[in-house]
């Protein structure tokens, strides 16, 4: 069962910073952020978990919480409707508390997230983007989990070290537990505990689809663990509930 | 490199289409290092076995257990070919029943009365029945970190589990006798039993040992609050002491379960018990197809008599006691810190200034491909078919894999 707090988070955390990646890899997409320059706050209720989007010269950057003085402040009133909006779901229609003339912003905006909707669902999407895309996700999901939901929580709690994703010669993204909480971000830790790497794109995205039996393709190789398997097992129970929050 | 896995590799692609997991449950080697590792044998002997590649290795996992004496033990395998020649699922049973029985109950240090079954889990859920038949209660205390099988209630699996399942699981850690007594008070009346391995024995973790006066505290604790104690000794079962390893540790528990080294590699498993529980183990039904199976008996009682007669869990100390002294010299003498923990025929090895095991792996990734089959994750396991030259032939490869932990880590 979802907990809509949860998925709030992993929306404003995980998804939304793939706006970054997509900026860098996409040239479409670049063309969109290059449109505004500006910052967008994205905030569930006056007190509750929030980002900031910032366009800069064809960039994007996303940092958790209020950043500068973004010249839109987009409020939604309950993560409910954060999360309708990112799934398309019911009504998911934010309070545009600041910025509701500043059309280009917006307009880039939605521009952007367009076009991460055609990279990772898309069927003629380039593969090395959605997967790169979906890895950030689901490391960045792995995190909001294990700091925020509390069956995660409970499996992580006392765990500390890094374990890294990666797609062997391309994207990664490392997970740093801390025993009590956990965060991630996008590149190679400087020396992880685990390292879970998948030999291609068509693994990693087989395993986002629930077609790969992982402990079979592990002993083929194509995927890779190294490290600190006992925290392989925890990151494993964390990635079957990414699964109950991401389709 | 030495060792090549081709054959390994191609077979278990194979096995993939057509097996989940490839190699299902605790035989998959995905814990070991994939790649470096055989997945399949062709033959075993001794303390060796040979791959489909024509690899040889001396063996520390002895099956994760059920080797004791050496594959293919000649006098074994007669006693079991012998029975299957005279039957094996029979009905009425083979008087081996008996046998067993008996010689169980002459052997084991607790044993008034004993039963048979297939597998360690057979036995640990009967027991764990027969603890909550008997006090009437619900409650069983189990130890974080503890493997008792893959039942829901043991909490190995986290597929098909229910919070149902595990409501009457109270947890502790293993070698606390406080937090133990801490427990007991707080579920007053609802414990039924408390069910430990006679040491602790995890996976990824050293091996702990109690404590002296450990069991001692843990026996009159249960004594004074009416809880079965119940020792899971599938594991380490005959190999620290013929007598039970509850004897080795110097107490006597309610209930014991015992499975791997009773047969040498034969399916059965037995759950031993006091008088005191023997009329709520005559009330219990519990059963299966193969149960009562004539040949793995014949196996037992070759097998328990041949660990009489040579004195099996010295031999294992020793050879482990040689192994141990041997890879912590040789691991010291390169400058690395390494320990053996657990008790010298069940050890478990591990760099002590790493937690997440990359120096252990290349360690046994590099053993593996000089042909000696090591585990990082888990405990080894000697036997009495290890001989002294095959602990020098061990060392003389791990002080290699040392020489490339060195060079790779430097300290």
């Amino acid at each position: 069962m979802q907990n809509e707090d949860v998925l709030a988070g992993i929306h404003l955390n995980a998804v939304l910073s793939n706006l970054e990646i997509l900026a860098r890899e996409d040239a479409e997409a670049s063309s969109i952020a290059g449109t505004w320059n500006g910052g967008i706050l994205l905030t569930v209720g006056l007190q509750g978990p929030r980002v900031t989007l910032e366009m800069k010269q064809g960039k994007v950057s996303v940092m958790p919480g209020r950043n500068g003085n973004p010249g839109i402040v987009l409020l939604f009133p309950t993560a409910r409707m954060l999360n309708n909006l990112f799934t398309g779901a019911g009504r998911g229609f934010p309070v545009p508390v600041k910025g509701l003339f500043r059309v280009k912003g917006l307009k880039a905006f939605a521009g952007l997230a367009k076009r991460m909707e055609a990279v990772l669902k898309g069927a003629d999407a380039p593969r090395k983007l959605k997967a790169g895309l979906l890895i950030n996700t689901v490391g960045r999901t792995v995190a909001v989990l294990a700091a925020s939901e509390p069956e995660s929580r409970k499996a992580a709690s006392g765990l500390r070290g890094v374990a890294e994703l990666r797609i062997k010669d391309s994207e990664a993204v490392h997970i740093t537990f801390t025993g009590q909480g956990a965060s991630a971000a996008s590149g190679h830790a400087l020396d992880p505990d685990l390292v879970m790497e998948f030999s291609s794109e068509d693994v990693f995205l087989a395993l986002t689809e629930d077609r790969v039996d992982v402990f079979a393709a592990i002993c083929l190789e194509d995927i890779r663990i190294q490290g600190d398997l006992h925290m392989g097992d925890i990151v494993n129970l964390l990635l079957d509930r990414v699964g109950v929050y991401l389709r | 490199m030495t060792y090549s896995f081709t054959q390994s590799k191609a077979l278990f692609q194979r096995a993939a289409k057509v097996i989940p997991q490839g190699i299902y449950g605790h035989f998959n080697p995905a814990t070991t290092v994939p790649g470096f590792y055989p997945y399949f044998i062709s033959r075993a002997k001794g303390c060796r076995f040979w791959d489909v590649d024509g690899n040889e290795y001396i063996d520390y996992a002895c099956a994760y257990g059920p080797m004791i004496l050496g594959y293919a033990h000649e006098r074994v395998d007669e006693a079991f070919a012998r029975q299957a020649g005279n039957g094996t699922a029979t009905m009425p049973p083979s008087t081996l029943l008996i046998d067993l029985a008996e010689k169980m109950v002459e052997v084991n240090d607790c044993a008034d009365w004993a039963v048979f079954a297939k597998n360690g889990a057979d036995t640990i859920s009967w027991a764990v029945a027969l603890a909550r038949g008997y006090r009437k209660r619900d409650k069983i205390v189990l130890a974080h970190g503890a493997y008792h099988g893959t039942q829901p209630w043991a909490g190995t699996n986290h597929i098909g589990v229910l919070p149902a399942d595990r409501a009457d699981i109270l947890m502790v850690p293993w070698g606390d006798a406080n937090a133990f007594r801490r427990v007991v008070e707080e579920n007053k009346n609802r414990i039924a039993g408390a069910l430990f391995t006679p040491y602790h024995h995890p996976v990824f973790e050293p091996q702990v040992l109690p404590e002296p006066g450990f069991w001692q505290d843990m026996r009159r604790i249960c004594e004074e609050n009416d809880i079965v104690l119940i020792i899971d000794d599938v594991r380490a079962g005959w190999r620290l002491d013929i007598k039970g390893s509850a004897h080795y540790f110097g107490f006597r528990p309610d209930l014991a379960c015992y499975c791997k080294a009773i047969a040498n590699g034969y399916p059965i498993s037995a759950l031993v018990g006091t008088d005191r529980m023997r009329m709520v183990a005559a009330k219990a039904f519990q059963t299966g197809s193969y149960w009562n199976n004539a040949p793995e008996m014949a196996a037992a009682l070759a097998c328990i008599d041949e660990m009489q007669k040579i004195d099996a869990a010295a031999i294992c100390d020793a050879r482990g006691a040689l192994l141990r002294r041997g890879l912590e010299e040789r691991a010291a003498a390169h400058g690395l810190s390494f320990r053996m923990s657990g008790p010298n025929a069940i050890p478990f090895l591990h760099f002590t200034n790493e937690s997440n095991f990359k120096r252990a792996q290349l360690f046994c990734r590099e053993c593996s491909v000089r042909g000696v089959y090591f585990f990082w994750h888990h405990n080894l396991f000697l036997s009495a078919a290890h001989t002294e030259a095959d602990i020098r032939q061990t060392l003389d490869v791990a002080d290699q894999a040392f020489r490339i932990v060195k060079e790779q880590f430097g300290e």
